[in-house]
């Protein structure tokens, strides 16, 4: 089946009026529906669902369970993530047919998924599951911007659901830059514009860094202020 | 001195009676013909249906029975129809998401994804509203591709059930936005201003036809004795699985009878299809009900 994409609206070309932007926010605002549950998945040891207003993520945890052979032996306990999108979650519907897109979005995912376990590992007591494997599977309903950071305070919260010991929750944010001017939490829209991306994991209440991922063009002054923009502004949102 | 052993609160003796014999566990609440989250054999669990949920699709559902909870979304793209040249199509696609049940994790390939698109596919068709004309912008060269995509979020039992059910929802949510073919071939947003081809398209969003609404229900035979809408764990008790799918005027639409070499006899076979006409009507009350959300 050849078939194209139909959209009724195109992108906005203008982000910002009069200093907000297009849902209304300051530039140094979190999206304002944010939702918040655990406990959606009846059959996995932990879960949560996590809403940034149309940025969707839904999380399980399976395990621990025994680490198989073939993924090596380790003496501390390991996560293991799993990160997709649904077909309908973006935009574009995800590719099926077409091998070559196939493949870039599932590279997408796996690196998503590396990604969302460098930022949940430091928080969480590996030595407590020696030699096991505890499962982190994420499903993106909807991708309305920063989906990484969403998923990341969801499988957080799922953990921490499960009863796996974790040292802090792990709160994280995104900020894009575009043009000179930085935008916290960016939606969709406010991506597809940016000219670079910042994203920090961090523990809040032992207030450490668990991880900072850092792309596209900035000055070195952009990516201080958007560290310390970041960094300060996630304390409440924890 | 000898070590005595505190015995276990009475709750968990029965979490671990379970645990190793779950088939004796369960036989004993068959006995008193109960089971064990308390519903009565032909009790069914409690249905909810939410409409429009993703934005980013163009329509969606989210269903729940019981625990069981399926998200179905719509993305709707253009096609230059071939053969026949005015129809439009369908394509169903049904995933179980990793993080659905304990099994998933292991990502070791089932049959079961496929089963299930086949069968949401077959209902979806065969209902008398399935009319792929409807989807026909103009004919010979554009006509709408919807695809409809399943997760399954969580896995607690009747699949089946709970995949039509969400099809049938994210359809019947389902509204074509009107729109024109420019002389390129490209098809755009309707205007408000006179249509280019000179035929007669409705200008306002309209929706598929939905009469006879194919909805299924899924019995287990456990103990030659009938359990409607079992759940995971009585699923994988049973002998054999059930799903009967039945559309408004309670015409069979399509009859599964799945796993082991277990007879069916003719009199379960009655009180299957008058237990889905039964719970058609429950479904089809809580799928009306549901409201799209305004956008």
């Amino acid at each position: 089946m050849q078939s194209v994409p139909f959209h009724a609206a195109e992108r906005p070309l203008e982000l910002l009026s009069n200093g907000t932007r297009l849902d209304g926010r300051s530039l140094e605002e979190f999206r304002r529906g944010i939702f918040l549950s655990t406990r959606s998945v009846s059959q996995a040891s932990g879960s949560s669902y996590v809403e940034f207003d149309n940025t969707k993520v839904i999380v399980a945890i399976y395990g621990p369970r025994e680490g198989g052979h073939s993924e090596g032996l380790y003496e501390q306990g390991r996560l293991q993530c799993d990160v997709s999108f649904a077909a309908f979650a973006s935009r574009q519907r995800k590719q099926t047919g077409d091998r070559a897109k196939m493949s870039k979005q599932n590279a997408y995912e796996k690196e998503l998924a590396s990604q969302l376990c460098t930022a949940l590992t430091p928080a969480v007591q590996l030595a407590s599951f020696p030699k096991s494997v505890v499962d982190v599977c994420c499903v993106v309903l909807e991708s309305g911007g920063s989906d990484l950071a969403v998923a990341t305070c969801a499988a957080a919260l799922a953990l921490a659901d499960a009863g796996i010991e974790m040292l802090d929750l792990v709160a994280a944010c995104s900020v894009s830059r575009v043009g000179d001017q930085l935008l916290l939490d960016p939606t969709t829209d406010e991506a597809h514009r940016e000219g670079g991306n910042l994203m920090l994991a961090m523990m809040p209440t032992a207030n450490l860094v668990t991880s900072i991922m850092l792309a596209g063009e900035h000055t070195s002054a952009q990516a201080t202020e958007g560290y310390r923009l970041s960094s300060y502004l996630l304390q409440p949102l924890a | 001195m000898t070590a005595r052993v505190d015995s276990a609160p009475a709750d968990s003796q029965a979490e671990a009676f379970k645990r190793l014999y779950p088939d004796q566990y369960y036989r004993r609440f068959l006995s008193q013909n109960t089971r064990p989250d308390g519903r009565s054999l032909t009790q069914t669990r409690p249905a909810s249906v939410v409409l429009g949920v993703i934005t980013s699709a163009d329509s969606s559902a989210l269903i729940k029975i019981g625990n069981t909870t399926v998200i179905a979304g719509v993305k709707l793209e253009v096609l230059m129809p071939k053969d026949p040249p005015d129809q439009g199509c369908l394509q169903v696609n049904v995933e179980l998401t990793t993080l659905c049940s304990p099994e998933m994790r292991d990502n070791r390939p089932t049959e079961v994804p496929s089963f299930l698109t086949q069968q949401v596919d077959a209902a979806v068709r065969g209902s008398s509203a399935w009319q792929p004309q409807a989807l026909c912008i103009q004919a010979g060269r554009a006509a709408w591709a919807v695809y409809l995509d399943l997760y399954v979020l969580c896995a607690d039992g009747v699949l089946l059930d709970a995949c039509v059910l969400a099809a049938m929802a994210a359809l019947n949510a389902l509204r074509l936005a009107p729109v024109d073919v420019t002389d390129a071939g490209n098809v755009v947003a309707a205007g408000n201003d006179a249509m280019t081809d000179g035929t007669s398209h409705p200008q306002q969003p309209y929706a598929l036809s939905k009469q006879g609404t194919p909805l299924t229900l899924t019995c287990a035979v456990i103990d030659d004795r009938l359990i409607a809408d079992p759940s995971s764990e009585e699923e994988s008790l049973a002998a054999t699985v059930v799903s009967t799918t039945v559309d408004g005027q309670g015409h069979v639409m399509g009859l599964q009878h799945a796993g082991g070499g277990v007879e069916l006899s003719t009199a379960h076979l009655q009180q299957c299809i008058t237990a889905a006409q039964d719970r058609h009507t429950d479904l089809f009350r809580v799928l009306s009900s549901a409201q799209p959300p305004d956008h």
